[in-house]
């Protein structure tokens, strides 16, 4: 029954999980289709030294909590894995790893050489004893944990699964601001809160960051001119410049959001005496106003057809949640519960078409969810302070936000059921405006 | 002779002395003999005990394993029957959008609907004109732009008079211009305007019409259409937009 289930299933959505190596039909269905439970032993150094089995901890501590992320795998307790006997990590005994109910075997070695470090990893299907993974990594000794991040980014690809191990959030933050001196800077950090980077070094007010879909750019709004403008920093370059565009410098702009395929970027601005949606080529150049109405149109987000726009306006009396095409037409009322509805963010995944946005719920701001199909909205944060500003992940699981409790603003991870909701420790200072990046390319 | 004599007159007289001696050394070979017995049964009692102490320790886990793997099956189980009713739902849809529907289209047979290949009849539940329309949405926001054009269709054969009718012919009109079928696209805003006269989706649909046209290269009739909204409609969204054309 579970097979037909399956089977039919993958008929139906044959583009999102499609078998792309038939050489093993069987264990690759079985793989792709049943929900897994994985066994990761500790990662086995090659030599003795500390600085290797340091890195060999801190891998497979990265590992586990990647795969753990989705919430979509089982995991074999800790206290059972101790209960298999020592291993040949070259040839283990798969009938241990079956007595204690594990499918999956991921096996880790790591060794140092100069400063030169190795991860290999190897995946074993234990009911069928393939290894259907094999692969080494290598880096800088100093960063095991980008090597697990591939890592597991590798092996949820093995079963037809697009992790963010790899992802990174962009958040502006005052944590070096100074007395008598406001400032708020763009930093950026890996999904999980570590290896945090700054940014912006203008000592100015640089807020409202949005990736490139390539991962190589930020667009973000910035005072250092004096009002508020449109900016792109090339991370990678390292530098920064102005996009806003010649003759609109007097202009402010505000909430940059890039078209899913990069080549052009929303926002809104009061070009026109009024604030509405504006849409110009990703260098900032053929700006076309967009929205003209009377009302403040603001915080536009592309659909990932890249066909619509979602935009908050109060053209009916209170900010809400609004949709129209991408040439300004069409244009409906999206929300229609609580008088305060604001900052849309889409979900990139077409498997789930809804919206996340920050709503006002009994004098608190509240992340919420509005299926398109349905309309029904849920509701994603409830007591955790005042959370606004959410944004998806790549893959559409998880929304990161910030939320004020006390009198700190931290960034804030979800699930997108709402289901499991943790604070994100990025370091010292108020954390805002939560941009989530795209899964990098190779 | 003599010497031999007392040779064996003294060894006569030492006999029993060194046979007792003997004895003793006998006894005390065996009782080492069985003092290694005793340490030997006493060290492979302890192994034992040791081993039958891990053979419980891995029975136990063993049995945490089971237990988990139980539970885990229940999740699975809890799992599939979600799958299972997702699959069921989105088979019914599949079915309805595809014409398979419990109550079938006028003039058709019921047999011939539901009877197909011989198998028994399908009960699918209908869904309402609401939900219809929302799964078209849904799938024209998902990109999959066939399934929403044929959810529409639909939709337009079984309500084709509602407050959301017309608002359906302009969704195909975008599918078909998503899809960058612009020729089409024209053609069903064209079925529109022509099917539904006094909507409000006039300009909106003219105007992507002027777009879809200079998107092939008909520049002449696409400016046709927006000198059309912009004096027809000059308050709209569209009718600015036309105006901002024209203006170039």
């Amino acid at each position: 029954m579970a097979l037909i289930a399956s089977a039919l299933l993958l008929s139906m959505f044959p583009s999102r999980r499609a078998v792309t190596q038939p050489s093993q039909p069987d264990a690759r269905f079985d793989i792709v289709t049943q929900i897994q439970r994985f066994a990761i032993p500790d990662c086995v150094p090659r030599g003795g030294d500390d600085a290797v089995r340091d890195a060999c901890n801190t891998m497979t501590t990265v590992l586990r909590r990647d795969l753990r992320f989705e919430g979509i795998f089982q995991f074999v307790p800790d206290n059972l894995l101790t209960a298999i006997p020592a291993m040949n990590p070259d040839a283990p005994n798969l009938d241990d790893w079956k007595s204690i109910a594990a499918q999956i075997l991921v096996i880790s070695r790591a060794e140092i050489k100069g400063k030169d470090l190795a991860l290999e990893v190897k995946l074993h299907y234990v009911p069928t004893g393939q290894v259907i993974l094999s692969r080494r990594y290598a880096g800088k000794e100093g960063n095991p944990r980008a090597l697990a991040h591939q890592a597991a980014d590798d092996i949820m690809k093995q079963v037809q699964f697009q992790g963010v191990s790899r992802t990174k959030i962009v958040f502006a933050s005052d944590r070096d601001s100074s007395k008598g001196h406001p400032t708020k800077e763009l930093y950026i950090v890996d999904y999980d809160g570590f290896n945090p980077r700054r940014l912006t070094v203008n000592r100015s007010l640089n807020i409202l960051p949005n990736w490139r879909p390539d991962g190589r750019a930020i667009s973000y709004v910035s005072y250092r001119q004096g009002i508020p403008g449109l900016f792109l920093a090339a991370i990678y370059e390292g530098r920064s410049q102005t996009i806003t565009g010649d003759g609109y410098r007097s202009a402010q702009v505000f909430a940059p959001s890039f078209s899913p395929d990069g080549s052009r970027v929303a926002f809104a601005s009061n070009r026109k005496s009024n604030m509405d949606i504006w849409v110009a080529n990703a260098d900032g150049s053929g700006a076309r106003q967009i929205t003209s109405s009377p009302a403040i149109d603001t915080a536009p987000c592309w659909s990932p057809t890249g066909q619509e726009i979602a935009f908050t306006s109060d053209r009916g009396g209170t900010p809400q949640i609004w949709i129209m095409d991408d040439e300004g037409l069409n244009v409906r009322r999206l929300t229609n519960v609580g008088n305060y509805n604001d900052a849309p963010n889409w979900n990139p995944s077409k498997q789930h078409p809804e919206i996340a946005y920050t709503s006002r719920l009994e004098g608190r701001f509240e992340i919420a969810v509005v299926d398109l199909g349905t309309s029904q909205v849920r509701q994603i944060t409830a007591g955790r302070g005042s959370c606004e500003s959410p944004s998806w992940a790549p893959n559409g699981r998880h929304l990161v936000f910030s939320c004020r409790r006390g009198r700190r603003w931290s960034l804030t991870i979800a699930d997108r059921t709402g289901a499991r909701v943790e604070t994100l420790d990025v370091g010292p200072g108020n954390s805002y405006q939560p941009d989530w990046g795209p899964v990098p390319a190779r | 002779m003599k010497r031999a004599f007392l040779a064996i007159l003294v060894l006569m007289m030492a006999g029993p002395v060194w046979a007792k001696s003997k004895d003793f050394e006998r006894l005390y070979l065996q009782m080492s003999v069985m003092q290694r017995e005793i340490a030997d049964v006493k060290r492979n009692s302890d192994d034992t005990l040791k081993e039958l102490r891990r053979l419980n320790e891995i029975l136990a886990q063993q049995s945490e394993s089971v237990k988990s793997s139980v539970h885990d099956q229940n999740l699975q189980t809890e799992a599939l029957k979600v799958t299972l009713k997702e699959v069921s739902d989105a088979l019914s849809a599949l079915q309805q959008r595809l014409g398979v529907s419990a109550t079938p289209p006028s003039g058709s047979s019921p047999e011939s609907v539901l009877s197909s290949g011989g198998s028994d009849p399908i009960d699918v539940d209908t869904p309402s004109p609401a939900e219809l329309y929302s799964q078209a949405y849904a799938d024209y926001a998902r990109g999959n732009y066939d399934l929403a054009i044929q959810a529409f269709q639909e939709y337009l054969r079984l309500n084709p008079s509602t407050h959301l009718s017309d608002n359906a012919q302009y969704w195909i009109g975008e599918c078909l211009f998503g899809k960058r079928a612009y020729s089409e696209a024209v053609a069903a805003w064209d079925d529109l305007l022509r099917q539904f006269p006094g909507t409000d989706k006039i300009p909106d649909a003219r105007y992507k019409k002027a777009i879809a046209l200079e998107k092939m290269g008909r520049s002449s009739q696409a400016m046709i259409e927006y000198r059309y909204v912009s004096d027809h409609f000059p308050n709209t969204d569209a009718g600015r937009k036309a105006r901002q054309r024209t203006a170039r």
